[in-house]
């Protein structure tokens, strides 16, 4: 009798863990042993309200947009807000005949190098080389002087390297550009 | 109490030979690159594509250089028709051992004064002087490092002269600008790169400016 009653719970108990493991499996029931509750709020106190200048060249000189978007600690989320808000400005500015978006924005490890990733090339086909260099320039000014913490960026066309016939993207560019002022 | 012998040496022969030996063109290699190939059209101009225009420009370009100094060889790196691979204008330069690689580009000008462009190839900052050693072992696209001094005081050159007051009336030229200007990539001599700005009326008038910009670098200093 009492061997019974064991074989039964042995079995019971084998089925229990056996259904188990296949709903872990089969994701039917997901384990997260992280505690929500305490991880929400800081994310939500981890960003803030920055208000950045967005740069731009125009009629011969420097322009600077302000605007305010959320900043936080991840890096790579600064520079892809920052960036979507250039894009917006050079959109609203006429400087780029055609709307661009940035894809995705990726650090290297040691947050040396930020690869920014268009949908279209920044750039027309007739502009001249130094009207394409201002783009990049402006870009890069709105980088620095916001403070992104990254020293090269490199520019990407739907996650290849940016063609151009007069500059030269192999290389990533250094954020401080090569304009001297 | 000196001879006449030796005054007439010493105040008129000795003089006149150094003068000669430092002022005397040197065998000097000029490679002239035009923009475009034949399956890379260019820029739009006013008249026609940047392919066309940078090679008769190159072609005129050559000529005036022969006339004015007699001793510099002049090639250019294209004849038309002709397709060029990646680094072609490149490879070929270093291998003829050029002095001076001068890159020809044309865009369609809208502002009220055309604008000349003088640039030389950088890709990376220098936080220090850069000492360049001729043994090392140098990618493609840090070859300019050899000639790097040299190249930047050859365009300052070329850029007082484009700025001289003769010239203010028709163009403005921009100061040098380090930067990838793909088309002086892999290059070992060095190389400067003109992007000109063309109006309605054509190339002709930055010939003789750009011609008379060379001679102090064609003249041995």
């Amino acid at each position: 009798m009492f061997n019974r009653v064991v074989y039964i719970y042995l079995l019971f108990s084998s089925f229990i863990a056996g259904f188990g493991l296949i709903a872990i499996k089969k994701n039917w029931l997901i384990l997260n042993f992280n505690n929500q509750s305490s991880t929400m709020p800081n994310t939500h106190q981890k960003y803030h309200k920055k208000n950045v200048k967005i740069w731009f060249w125009k009629h011969d000189k420097w322009h600077f947009e302000e605007n305010d978007i959320l900043w936080g600690q991840d890096n790579a989320t600064n520079i892809t807000n920052l960036v979507q808000n250039w894009l917006i400005v050079l959109d609203e500015e006429n400087i780029t005949k055609n709307k661009i978006n940035l894809q995705s924005t990726v650090n290297t490890q040691n947050q040396q190098t930020a690869y920014l990733s268009f949908d279209h090339n920044l750039f027309t086909k007739e502009l001249s080389t130094y009207q394409k260099l201002i783009i990049v320039e402006s870009l890069l000014k709105t980088l620095r002087t916001n403070q992104v913490s990254t020293q090269n960026i490199q520019f990407l066309v739907q996650h290849q390297t940016m063609k151009d016939n007069h500059l030269d993207f192999n290389n990533p560019w250094p954020i401080n550009g090569f304009l001297k002022n | 109490m000196l001879s006449n012998f030796k005054k007439l040496f010493i105040y008129i022969v000795m003089p006149t030979v150094v003068q000669a030996q430092y002022y005397t063109p040197k065998n000097f290699t000029i490679m002239l690159d035009p923009a475009g190939d034949a399956k890379t059209i260019g820029r739009s101009l006013h008249q026609g594509f940047e392919r066309g225009a940078t090679l008769q420009f190159a072609q005129e370009l050559r000529r005036q250089i022969l006339n004015q100094y007699p001793l510099v060889n002049v090639i250019i790196s294209r004849s038309a028709g002709e397709t060029l691979e990646k680094l072609q204008s490149a490879s070929f330069a270093n291998r003829l051992n050029v002095d001076l690689f001068l890159s020809l580009n044309f865009y369609k000008e809208t502002s009220v004064k055309p604008h000349i462009f003088i640039y030389q190839y950088q890709n990376q900052s220098f936080f220090s002087k850069h000492q360049a050693n001729l043994l090392d072992f140098y990618p493609y696209h840090q070859a300019y490092i050899l000639h790097f001094d040299q190249t930047k005081n050859w365009a300052l050159s070329m850029q007082k002269w484009l700025q001289r007051p003769d010239y203010k009336h028709y163009f403005t030229c921009m100061p040098v600008i380090s930067l990838p200007f793909k088309p002086l990539a892999g290059v070992i001599a060095p190389a400067i790169g003109l992007e000109i700005g063309l109006k309605n009326n054509g190339y002709e008038m930055y010939l003789a400016p750009i011609v008379n910009s060379l001679s102090e670098l064609v003249y041995v200093q």
